[in-house]
């Protein structure tokens, strides 16, 4: 088993390396230049001082030399280098902003799993039944709404219309509340953009949940569960539930990249200063350094992630065994 | 079976309608109830002192705050270092300049410098200072040798903002940048040099004034005297004054500076919070606190309607205000006002169809401009046909200009006279080569999204076929410096009160001129007017360059931008114009309690 992980270890460490080459590069390729975007339209701009503005960053040089140098200040002394926009640490800007973006991915997403098991499980026990219809439609209607639409309408009715929940941000600016007041604050600022990203997830979950469930359920040993007499809902619960969210913890793990990349419209959309904010900023001004170390650092999450659930798959299924 | 699924999802129809139904009826509710609570509360208190503005008003409970919505800054808060217009806000709270644009007139106006001389033939600039300007935080009183400092550090071997092009005319700048020389001889202080002296000339005779600094420049124009006035924030060396560059540009997030508010915190992508200056050297400003809120631009409409903002910028004008029209924004005030951004469109002239003036000509006669402006704006804003604001005094009278009003007919006379004749499908051939006009927009501009669509059509009824794409800002920014195919491209620009600023879109050596425009009879204009030694000699010559690119054609001016602002009614005073920011009058701006 260790040496399994170990070994996983290595292969996330060589992946890693590869996505930071092909993402440097796609970055690179990509047209456009942050000192041209940034700097030109700036009146009394010389040709003079772009050309030493890219020199200064390291622009002038080939792209091979170009990576050469990132990746030996990123493995040697942990530098990402620094913005081009804001002129700070990358680092430092990831960090800032990174705890905001947690917060709503893991509570959109334990949210939307404590929501879509039951359902899920639920709709697959009374397959066909009023429950079963009226949350497949809801579960429909989750994965075809755009976040984007979800978040307008409940900005609308919340913060325009009935004006009960603030419509940006994580907090109201300028240190108003302490105490319980100041996490109030916060839970308010909290659930619309919790709500668009749980609901839109909650969807999907009961879907795998409810085809899982309804795949194990026909499995013989429910039957010999059954036939033993025991009640439905230790039936579906102990026995059939175990089995059922094998294949749902492996979705998870690899789902976060999915929460990641979505939570950049919910983060636009809601004001939201969390990581969706920077890459997307970082992407329009083409500031390389920022969008290698966001990407890195998301990828580095991604395969974390996968990790964790091939770790928690030993937990749920006795079957696995690493060797 | 099916029977059954069909009643529940009527049922589940049914309960959606109901709920969207409620989400209306308590709208309504609320409202009323709101206006209700409103007047109640005020009722038990000061029934007959509460005033108008705050009847109803949800900002109502926020104090004495004035809060400003407006998309997250790049957070460089450094009066020498910052590009963008958002940090600009920060540093004009912070910082102040020596001397300003007076609203309305655009005439310089003296702020931290009591008076100004400025010398042409000599080719002098002097500032005195107003004894008794306080640095925030105790840390002492701002003299000419901070001017001094703020100019040195620009002149910095290490310095990375964009703000020298600006002062590298002062004598011994370019040498002292260039580590050639050790002190910037143009600069001259009337003290005796401090221990740790600047690299400047200190007490040349020997009269002890702290609170003068005389400027020497190489080459004296209007346009340095415009630099203190757009640019020309002051740092106190007392706190930027450390030894090194990299520990100056660290100090971007804690700015420290003269101005009407000091700086307290800055919480990324979130909010920045300044308290006032109670010591503020022209008054103690009413206002307690200031908070830049960093919103996106969806979300500045809601903040504003449900009070969370008191003032913000609106972008697409139409939808916006569309939103602010109904009963819950009756405390909300809207102003527009001429901004300072032009839209046009660009010829690439070196292209072989487009170095034709004709055809260039034909095209401008060929787009239903007014036609377009009137849809766009909905008639806020006017079609413009120079390259400085319509009411500065470099403007044109506009009899002068031939307006190029739409006239399919002229147009095509002109492509037929340059050979490009109309073939039996509709459109022009010359040699038998078909006229197609390669553009290139810029994908979220919706001004020239909608105007390409306009031109499509328009070209389509002289017999040009125009065929657009549309990119991203930094590939556009790409393709229309470097890409050869590419014949048309339109985006805007911001003027500044210096004329001279814009003409860079089309002076030859000029990193801006991307149309590849080479006249040097322009050139010459507009040099002589830079160095003209009267603003009236300098308007003239502005004039006749804006007139010589009205029959060149190698920009077609589209309109100039109105600005529309929206503030809560609760907050008094606030100065807007063309080129101030809204911090300008922050300092006697109030909020009705």
């Amino acid at each position: 088993m260790f040496k399994y992980f170990a070994r996983r270890i290595l292969i996330s460490i060589m992946v890693l390396f590869i996505i930071s080459i092909a993402f440097f590069f796609l970055i690179h390729l990509a047209p456009g230049d942050p000192i041209d975007a940034m700097y030109t339209n700036i009146p009394g701009m010389t040709q003079e001082q772009l050309d030493a503005k890219k020199a200064a960053i390291g622009l002038d040089k080939p792209i091979i030399v170009q990576y050469g140098i990132y990746i030996r200040n990123l493995v040697l002394r942990g530098d990402f280098g620094e913005s081009i926009q804001f002129k700070r640490p990358v680092l430092d800007l990831i960090r800032e902003r990174l705890w905001n973006t947690f917060a709503l991915v893991f509570a959109a997403m334990a949210i939307s799993m404590l929501l879509a098991v039951p359902i899920g499980v639920t709709s697959a026990v009374k397959k066909n039944s009023a429950f079963d219809y009226i949350f497949t439609s809801v579960a429909f209607v989750g994965l075809s709404i755009p976040s984007f639409f979800f978040g307008f309408l409940l900005i609308k009715l919340f913060a325009v219309d009935l004006q009960i929940l603030p419509a940006a941000g994580v907090q109201t600016p300028g240190n108003m509340f302490t105490g319980a007041a100041m996490l109030a604050d916060r839970l308010k600022h909290f659930v619309m953009p919790v709500s668009v990203l749980a609901f839109i997830n909650m969807a999907s979950y009961t879907r795998y949940v409810r085809s899982s469930i309804s795949d194990v359920i026909k499995q013989d040993y429910i039957r010999t569960a059954r036939s033993k007499g025991l009640v439905q809902r230790i039936v579906v619960y102990r026995h059939a539930l175990r089995n059922g969210l094998i294949p749902i913890v492996t979705i998870l793990g690899s789902s976060l990249a999915t929460i990641f990349s979505g939570s950049l419209i919910t983060e636009n959309i809601f004001s939201w200063p969390g990581l969706g904010r920077l890459i997307y900023g970082a992407i329009m001004a083409r500031d390389y350094f920022l969008l290698m170390g966001v990407n890195i650092f998301t990828a580095f999450l991604v395969l974390l992630g996968q990790l964790i659930a091939d770790a928690m798959l030993v937990l749920v299924d006795p079957r696995i065994k690493y060797n | 079976m099916r029977k059954r699924t069909f009643i529940l999802l009527s049922l589940l129809m049914a309960i959606c309608l109901v709920v969207t139904a409620c989400g209306g009826g308590a709208n309504n509710a609320n409202n009323a109830d709101s206006a209700a609570g409103g007047n109640t509360a005020a009722g038990t208190a000061e029934s007959a002192a509460q005033p108008a503005e705050l009847a109803g008003n949800p900002a109502a409970g926020r104090g004495n705050v004035f809060t400003y919505a407006q998309i997250s800054p790049p957070g460089i808060f450094n009066g020498i270092l910052f590009t963008a217009t958002y940090d600009d806000y920060i540093c004009g709270l912070v910082f102040d300049r020596l001397i300003q644009y007076e609203p309305g007139t655009m005439a310089f106006q003296e702020k931290m410098a009591q008076s100004y001389t400025m010398d042409m033939d000599a080719g002098v600039i002097e500032f005195n200072l107003r004894p008794g300007i306080q640095i925030h935080n105790g840390l002492g009183e701002l003299t000419a040798e901070d001017v001094a400092f703020t100019l040195r550090m620009i002149f910095d071997p290490q310095y990375d903002g964009t703000q020298f092009p600006y002062y590298n005319n002062i004598k011994g700048a370019e040498a002292f940048k260039n580590g050639e020389a050790d002190i910037i001889e143009g600069i001259v202080l009337y003290t005796e040099p401090p221990d740790d002296p600047l690299p400047v000339v200190y007490n040349p005779a020997g009269s002890g004034d702290p609170y003068k600094i005389t400027l020497y420049y190489d080459d004296m124009t209007m346009s340095n005297l415009h630099t203190f006035a757009s640019y020309g924030y002051i740092l106190p060396r007392a706190y930027y004054g450390k030894a090194n560059y990299s520990d100056f540009s660290a100090l971007n997030l804690t700015p420290v500076g003269t101005g009407p508010y000091v700086f307290n915190q800055y919480v990324p992508d979130q909010y920045i919070e300044l308290d006032k200056n109670a010591g503020y050297w022209q008054t103690e400003p009413k206002i307690d606190k200031v908070i830049y809120q960093c919103i996106s631009n969806d979300s500045n409409i809601p903040s504003l309607i449900n009070g969370s903002a008191d003032l913000a910028e609106i972008r697409n004008i139409d939808e916006d205000l569309g939103q602010i029209q109904g009963n819950n924004a009756a405390h909300l005030n809207v102003v527009s006002f001429q901004g300072s951004t032009f839209a046009f469109i660009k010829f690439r002239v070196t292209d072989p169809v487009m170095s034709d003036i004709r055809v260039r000509q034909a095209l401008a006669y060929g787009f239903n401009r007014a036609l377009f402006i009137e849809t766009y704006t909905g008639g806020r804003s006017a079609l413009t046909y120079a390259m400085a604001p319509r009411n500065s005094p470099a403007y044109p009278d506009e009899s002068l200009f031939n307006k190029y009003e739409y006239s399919p007919e002229k147009a095509g006379e002109l492509l037929d006279e340059a050979g490009w004749t109309l073939g039996s499908d509709g459109w022009r051939y010359k040699n038998g080569q078909k006229l197609t006009v390669d553009y290139t927009g810029i994908a979220e501009n919706a001004n020239d999204s909608m105007k390409t669509a306009m031109l499509v059509e328009d070209c389509k009824l002289i017999g040009v076929e125009l065929i657009p794409s549309y990119y991203d800002w930094a590939t556009y920014m790409d393709l229309v410096k470097t890409n050869p195919t590419t014949q048309m491209f339109g985006y805007a620009w911001t003027m500044t009160p210096d004329p001279y600023v814009a003409t860079t879109l089309l002076r030859k050596d000029s990193v801006n001129n991307d149309g590849y425009y080479d006249n040097p009879e322009f050139d010459r204009l507009v040099e002589a007017a830079k160095n003209a030694k009267s603003e009236e000699e300098a308007n003239d010559l502005f004039q006749r360059a804006y007139l010589l690119l009205n029959e060149d054609m190698p920009i077609l001016f589209m309109n100039d931008y109105t600005n529309v602002w929206v503030n809560n009614k609760r907050v008094k005073g606030l100065i807007t114009d063309t080129f101030i920011n809204w911090t300008y009058n922050i300092a006697h701006m109030e909020i009705i309690q």
